[in-house]
């Protein structure tokens, strides 16, 4: 049976409640609740929904209260400090489920290299046979962008690149699309697409407005006026990324604080979801420092005779070296926009200080932006607009989202960056070298702080294997790991031993039937020892892996 | 009238000497780059000009407890949403609401029209009239023409002010130790050419005539007439005064940026002769002196850029004519946010001053994303005093302020500043929309 975890963010009344309860059974057990039910696999949260309201949000109040008011009033949230501060949409072996939200896959089954570079393209692109048909104009924002539809119908957004960083934003709205969709996120299809502009035919009743936001039609002069501005190649095409849209419809971003209400499967706050808050591990390591909630989009989508709400990760613009138009400042990823500490910091030191970031070092590549490893540091890492999810992370969040990045090898880096599409081999080198030394930080810190053996299993001998994540993922030489077995119900220890070059206990013969028992693992690395896992099995007519916990 | 013995203070050419050798770095920097720069952002009309609605006026300005609290206000489009847009659309020139409030004035609300290119491409041409619930009124006619001819620039400015409760504590190196108010209307106009010999050096001739009348004050104090009467203590010209100036000045500027500069400097100096046209007084007309203006300030960028030290020192002088004497109200006074920062605007009066100011400025927060600039904070030390003659007067005591306080920038200008400033009478918070120097 599986199960899923109602919303458990307690009233005040509840919490008082909870707490009573919890100081009158204090101390009558402490141990692990176990069931032999399956593991969790699958969260459910696709149930047919009325269609809910579309949000839309004010993005300056959105900056406003994620900066001020939201740090401001967290810490009175009082609750905050008596409850179990760990995610809440975690099967027992510490994995999120796959919902409308995540889809387990390249951490816990391998892609190919294949299914790695088609990530989610269902198709080959914008049809470039036929002429474009403009069908809405975007001149705000840096630069300009606007809406086709190709001759199969499908519609796509189109984004150019900045005339003085070519292939930038292209680049990484590929490059992030493949990796973020690898992980297990909803993504939008993205294809790099090289038109002309003549092949560009506007839409009747399309319009363009100006810098108030009047609208008037849009004419082929403000076209060519546009599209002036804008480098061509030798053979006079204009090189930008075609976002399909995605199917259904767009509800508004996510947030990242709180649930959307008129949606009855969105039952966890979102800062309370793993895949939400270990994401900061893997944003950390691939510098997306603008990951907030404008940043996504819901979508009300039907399948079958289900209506439901998915949500998406859109926009990578701002991944690796690159922020939208420009290059991140090499500040951006140690501080965050509005950062109190480091103004605190910078103003009782006189700014006598030096920063992290003042000797940093990029490659001078106005395709690259700016993007290092040296001064890189997992835990420190902050995204530039405060992340309500991220301010919840905690050790385990972050060791799992260390595994997901982790999960790709130096190779198939490599090939992820130059799907990208950059002209220049150097550039895309560049970039791979320093995604491998970040990924290797974030192994070596993640992976000292929580002992990386998962992946428990049994074999058909009834074996239990397990595997050290340090030693697959290239980090490390195989350790030596200690363990103990001991039975659940009293904690009397069953044998104790030493392993070397091998990751497979023999589970002793004669363990009770019926009986729950446990290994405490640890690794002896380099004359340290680690916390322990703990890897609890149900002894029935089968072996059964039931539960794995990781002290931090 | 005695003449001045030309005994100089110690301390005051020791100042004034290692203030000059401040300068010289300044002098030395007058490369045709930095002063191209200088002229170029000398020609904005507002430090904020690119990122701030152009509106002018004191929004709050209110005691709070034994702080007082000077608030200016402007509107930040820090990100150009269609609303935004619409809002600085609606307050674009030429016609912008005014709209203030400070504890002396009460409520103020008026309207500005600014006309641009009148006469010449970069000039203005503005109209301003607000009127406040305590009956303060400002009406002004403008005209500012920056590039009249080549390297030539106008200023030219007439305007009417009422203002009915004008502080005065009194005229002396203490002051009378308590505060009084009065009304002052002011009718004046005003006239500067300049031109800019280089892009470093300008010279200007200043002319100017102003009435001023005076009459009790609104309550709010004692009157000052009241307290003249009753506790003696002098104010000469406070039966109104008509008077006539004019006057040349000649300035080196090599800073970088005029609102804000981090390296290069300015020194200013100037000299205007005022007589009276007509006065009140039964026994005629008593008041013409000699104002000298110094003012010397340099900036100076240390290791990572944005650590500045600034440094400003000024000097006024004003000299009797003969028998004549100078009003109490063209006076040097010293107070307020812009030189001792502790004490109230006007707290001290006297025909002659020196204020030194120091500031090591560092930045604590620089804005990555959409809106440019940062924020940058600030120790400093003001050092000043009146006198009744800079050159005789043996007290060398100077009223000493200390304080920090965090400043807000763009990318080329300066957006306000928050100050706490202590010193011997109180400790005052400033929220100022405007440099310091």
């Amino acid at each position: 049976m599986q199960y899923r975890p109602s919303q458990y963010r307690p009233s005040m009344t509840r919490l008082l409640l909870t707490v009573l309860a919890v100081a009158t059974i204090a101390g009558c057990s402490a141990s692990v609740q176990l069931t032999t039910d399956d593991i969790w696999t699958v969260d459910d949260d696709r149930y047919d929904i009325p269609e809910p309201r579309e949000r839309d949000p004010n993005y300056m109040w959105d900056w406003a209260h994620r900066h001020f008011f939201h740090p401001f009033f967290r810490v009175f949230e009082v609750s905050r400090y008596f409850r179990d501060n760990e995610a809440v949409n975690v099967n027992a072996l510490g994995e999120v489920p796959n919902s409308s939200w995540f889809t387990n896959r390249h951490a816990t089954k391998r892609m190919s290299r294949e299914e790695l570079l088609r990530g989610p393209l269902m198709g080959p692109g914008p049809d470039m046979d036929a002429p474009w048909t403009i069908t809405r104009m975007k001149t705000q924002g840096a630069t300009p962008g606007f809406n086709i539809r190709d001759s199969r119908g499908d519609t796509y957004v189109i984004k150019f690149d900045h005339p003085d960083r070519q292939e930038m934003a292209a680049a990484v709205e590929i490059i992030g699309m493949l990796f973020f969709y690898a992980i297990g996120l909803n993504v939008p299809e993205n294809y790099l697409a090289d038109f002309h502009p003549d092949d560009l035919r506007i839409e009747e009743g399309a319009q363009i407005a100006d810098e108030l936001g009047k609208k008037r039609p849009l004419t082929r002069a403000d076209l060519d006026e546009i599209l002036a501005a804008i480098p061509r190649r030798d053979d006079g095409t204009i090189h930008v990324v075609a976002s399909k849209f995605l199917d259904g419809k767009p509800m508004g971003p996510y947030s990242y604080l709180g649930r959307r209400k008129d949606d009855p499967n969105d039952i966890y706050r979102h800062e309370d979801r793993r895949e939400l808050r270990g994401l900061k591990t893997f944003a950390a390591w691939i510098n997306h420092v603008d990951i907030k909630g404008p940043n996504s989009l819901d979508m009300f989508v039907t399948e079958g005779d289900r209506s439901y709400v998915r949500h998406y990760l859109i926009d990578f613009g701002t991944i690796l070296g690159a922020s939208s138009q420009r290059s991140h400042e090499p500040s951006e990823g140690h501080e965050y926009a509005f950062d109190y500490g480091q103004i605190g910091k910078s103003i009782v030191t006189l700014g006598l200080l030096g920063k992290p970031w003042d000797d940093a070092v990029s490659m001078d590549d106005p395709r690259v932006g700016f993007f290092e490893a040296e001064t890189f540091r997992p835990e420190k890492w902050k995204e530039t607009y405060r992340n309500p999810a991220f301010l919840e992370t905690t050790t385990l969040d972050a060791y799992w989202g260390a595994k997901l990045v982790m999960a790709f090898t130096p190779d198939e880096i490599r090939d992820l960056v130059a799907a990208g599409g950059y002209s220049t081999p150097a550039v895309a080198e560049y970039l791979a070298d320093v995604l491998i030394a970040r990924r290797e930080k974030v192994g070596l810190y993640w992976y000292t702080k929580v002992a990386p053996l998962d992946k428990f299993s049994v074999e058909p001998n009834g074996d239990v294997r397990f595997e050290d994540l340090g030693v697959t993922s290239g980090l490390w030489d195989a350790g030596v790991y200690h363990y103990r077995l001991l039975r659940h119900a009293d904690g009397s220890e069953v044998e104790s031993g030493t392993l070397t070059d091998s990751t497979t206990l023999d589970l002793p013969e004669g363990l009770a039937a019926g009986e729950f028992y446990y290994y405490e693992l640890r690794i002896e690395r380099d004359g340290k020892t680690s916390k322990p896992v703990r890897a609890y099995v149900h002894i029935g007519d089968q072996v059964k892996i039931v539960r794995v916990d990781r002290d931090t | 009238m005695t003449r001045r013995p030309r005994t100089v203070r110690a301390w005051a050419v020791a100042a004034v000497t290692l203030a000059l050798l401040f300068a010289m770095p300044a002098l030395a920097q007058s490369n045709e780059e930095a002063g191209l720069a200088a002229r170029q952002t000398r020609l904005k009309t507002k430090p904020m000009h690119d990122h701030l609605l152009d509106l002018p006026g004191t929004l709050i300005e209110s005691p709070i407890g034994l702080l007082g609290l000077t608030i200016k206000y402007s509107m930040i489009v820090a990100d150009k949403t269609r609303v935004t847009r619409r809002i600085e659309a609606l307050f674009r020139e030429p016609i912008s609401p005014v709209v203030s409030y400070g504890s002396r004035p009460g409520f103020a609300g008026g309207l500005r029209v600014k006309l641009r290119g009148i006469g010449a491409e970069t000039s203005d041409l503005t109209f301003h009239g607000t009127f406040s619930t305590n009956s303060h009124q400002d009406y002004y006619v403008r005209y500012r023409a920056y590039e009249l001819a080549d390297r030539v620039y106008v200023h030219g400015r007439a305007g009417y002010n009422v203002n009915t409760n004008e502080d005065f504590y009194g005229v002396g190196t203490e002051g009378a130790g308590f505060r009084s108010v009065f009304e002052h209307t002011l009718a004046s106009g005003r006239l500067t050419a300049g031109t800019d010999w280089t892009d470093s050096v300008r010279t200007e001739l200043r002319v100017d005539v102003a009435d001023h009348a005076f009459a009790e004050g609104d309550g709010s104090y004692p009157s000052t007439m009241d307290v003249l009467s009753e506790y003696g203590g002098g104010a000469p010209g406070i039966g109104g005064v008509t008077l006539a100036g004019g006057g040349v000045a000649v300035a080196f500027d090599s800073r970088d940026n005029d609102f804000y500069p981090s390296r290069g400097g300015l020194a200013e100096l100037s000299a205007m002769r005022f007589v009276e046209l007509g006065s009140d007084q039964p026994e005629g007309k008593e008041f013409s002196f000699t104002r000298y203006g110094l003012a010397l300030s340099h900036f100076l960028t240390v290791g990572r850029p944005g650590r500045i030290f600034a440094a400003r020192l000024s000097a006024e002088m004003n000299t009797d004519a003969g028998e004549r004497q100078t009003p109490f109200f063209a006076m040097a006074d010293l107070g307020g946010a812009e030189d001792l920062r502790s004490y109230d605007t006007g707290r001290f009066r006297d025909r002659d001053a020196i204020v030194l100011n120091l500031e090591y400025r560092y930045p604590v927060w620089d804005a990555i994303v959409n809106m440019k600039g940062g924020m940058d904070a600030v120790v400093f030390a003001d050092l000043g005093r009146v006198y009744p003659d800079l050159f005789k007067d043996t007290a060398s005591d100077l009223r000493t302020i200390y304080g920090f306080g965090l400043r807000a920038r763009t990318t080329d200008g300066f957006l306000g500043r928050a100050e706490m400033a202590f010193g011997e009478e109180e400790t005052r918070f400033i929220l100022q929309f405007d440099p310091i120097f």
